[in-house]
């Protein structure tokens, strides 16, 4: 009857408005009409903003920009499309730009890329850990139109003792004793064909939340290094210093026992994020006709491209390759479907991908102090009437 | 303090009623609502409660403590690392703020689902918007006001110090906000009922003018 109805372990009560939507307007024949009409966030925090995207949009290869998840450590600045961003350190020439200056003086490029919080799935770690608790939606992938770093380091000419990029955005911490957000990047990651400065995201320019006028890209590499408002790109000889470098960001060298402490020697910072795939439909405690099921949702991997998707509809015995759609690529989604036939009762599926590196997903998601990458297989359940 | 107890009790029953009535679908609840049980844990915490609202919703929306399931310890780890970052806590206070923190998001508080925003409403609430009747401020008159009634929370610069960062923000082009905060008060501030529109008209006139170097 519906296709998308919510999760079995919530309440009524807790029916998100765009499900609620969808159910009210299936009653009325125009689901299309309202559930386009009124998109929905999850709202882990509503000040600064820390939004999730609902998983049903996982579904397609773009996550449109008013769902794209936003996560905010102290929230933007004011908007300023003229912002500068300085290119500065161990370079020759000490350079600044003006947004439509980049535009008009390196060759632009536009890419597709997943944009992933390093703390996606933290609210499915045992036991649990401070931070946002975001479930599956801090993810998203989207099209960023800008120019490669790696051309606007050139124009500035890198020092041979160079060997990190240190980056920083406008944005402020709300007490000065706090720490500021920065981060800092290997040369040679900076170097990468792939990684952008962006001024627009889905064909349109970025949004004050994405981080207008100008963010990174780091394609394959998780949000922490994607830095919004950015406004210095320093050439150095060091990793940055500060809270956010130094201390945050870290996952264990090693497996480690849920809910242990892990020194800080025995921790390295986060890069490329590991493969995942997820669900997107059908919702988990949905109910469906019997006959003809389809599985769908999204799958990639930040260290290569996908190889295989597969799902299993017997509780993992056995398991199919799904079809692949979209292109293959580093930190690049495609979408995966799978179709199988159903009787009446409970019907069940699991998903896992492997990249063409060899990785595969993990039946459990390993526990760190932070909650990073959370990768397990993904598993629903809905009813076949 | 016993009136003062009960204030707090009503008013964050307030609020989480104000949460829960705005933010779900008025259905029929086949359960009890997740509110209700929550409300009796801060009755057995509520001395705790406006200890998290001057240190902790200062800066923080509720929700983030909300969602979290701490152990006590990891709650003590949190309120330090806090502490060294800027938050308004009286050293005497801390016991006291982490017993009502392990007490109300520990590991058993039951489950957390966020609510859910438009994706209009989550874009509008970061826009510039009409001055109305804050416009044609005067920064120079600002620069005083704000000198006398807020550096001495905010700091000289307003870069924050009791009071948070007020530079560069989007705060400064939503007048309605700032005149709202300003009068009913938020975390540790306390409102200034008199302040006039032409008041906050200059001080925002003064904050805009000013950047972080």
């Amino acid at each position: 009857m519906l296709d998308r109805p919510s999760s079995s372990r919530h309440s009524w009560r807790m029916l998100d408005r765009r499900t609620f939507l969808q159910a009210a307007a299936a009653v009325l024949g125009t689901r299309r009409a309202l559930a386009d009409a009124a998109p929905t966030l999850l709202q882990n925090v509503g000040s600064p903003q820390d939004l999730a995207t609902p998983l049903s949009w996982f579904d397609r290869l773009l996550t449109p920009t008013d769902v794209f998840f936003v996560r905010s450590h102290f929230g933007p600045p004011a908007l300023d499309a003229t912002r500068k961003l300085a290119v500065e350190g161990l370079v020759k020439t000490q350079l600044a730009f003006a947004p439509d200056e980049l535009r008009s003086r390196f060759p632009v490029v536009t890419q597709t890329a997943v944009l992933q919080c390093a703390g996606n799935g933290r609210a499915f770690q045992t036991p649990r850990v401070p931070g946002v608790q975001w479930g599956h939606g801090a993810m998203g992938q989207a099209t960023f139109t800008g120019v490669r770093l790696r051309d606007v380091l050139a124009a500035a000419g890198p020092s041979s003792d160079a060997a990190y990029v240190r980056i920083a955005g406008a944005d402020a911490p709300l007490k000065p004793t706090a720490p500021a957000f920065v981060r800092s990047i290997p040369l040679a990651r900076a170097m990468a064909p792939s990684t952008l400065i962006a001024w627009a995201m889905n064909g349109e320019p970025l949004t004050l939340a994405h981080g207008a006028p100008l963010r990174l890209i780091v394609p394959g590499w998780a949000g922490d290094h994607w830095i919004k408002w950015l406004t210095h790109v320093g050439l150095q000889k060091e990793e940055a210093d500060g809270f956010y470098m130094q201390t945050a960001y870290k996952y264990p060298i090693h497996p480690v026992e849920p809910g242990a402490s892990v020194k800080p020697e025995e921790m390295r910072s986060l890069t490329t994020f590991p493969v995942k795939s997820v669900i997107a439909r059908p919702t988990d405690g949905s109910k469906g006709a019997a006959g003809m099921q389809e599985v769908a949702g999204c799958a990639f991997s930040g260290d290569a491209p996908l190889a295989k998707v597969e799902v299993s509809t017997d509780g993992g015995a056995t398991w199919r390759a799904a079809a692949l759609e979209g292109e293959a690529g580093v930190g690049r989604w495609q979408v995966w479907k799978h179709r199988f036939v159903a009787g009446p009762g409970r019907a069940t599926a699991v998903v896992r991908a492997t990249d063409a590196k060899g990785n595969t997903q993990p039946e459990k998601g390993a526990w760190n102090p932070s909650g990073y990458f959370f990768n397990a297989w993904h598993a629903v359940a809905w009813e076949v009437a | 303090m016993t009136s003062a107890r009960g204030t707090w009790a009503a008013l964050l029953a307030i609020v989480l009623a104000g949460a829960s009535a705005c933010t779900k679908p008025a259905l029929p609840s086949p359960v009890p609502d997740a509110s209700t049980r929550s409300a009796s844990v801060v009755h057995a915490n509520e001395d705790g409660r406006p200890i998290v609202k001057g240190a902790c919703l200062s800066c923080h929306a509720e929700e983030m403590l909300a969602q979290q399931r701490l152990p006590k310890e990891k709650w003590a780890a949190t309120v330090k690392k806090m502490s060294g970052w800027g938050a308004n806590l009286d050293p005497s206070d801390t016991d006291a703020l982490v017993a009502y923190l392990a007490a109300t998001y520990g590991p058993d508080a039951g489950p957390w689902e966020p609510a859910t925003i438009s994706a209009a409403d989550a874009t509008e609430a970061l826009e510039a918007q009409d001055d109305g009747a804050y416009a044609g401020g005067d920064a120079a008159t600002g620069a005083k006001l704000f000198i006398e009634r807020c550096a001495p929370c905010h700091g000289a610069n307003a870069r924050g110090a009791i009071g948070v960062n007020l530079v560069d923000r989007p705060l400064l082009y939503r007048a309605d906000y700032v005149a709202t905060t300003v009068r009913t008060g938020r975390g540790k501030m306390l409102p200034l009922a008199s302040t006039t529109d032409r008041d906050i008209a200059d001080i925002l006139a003064h904050l805009r003018t000013l950047r972080v170097p």
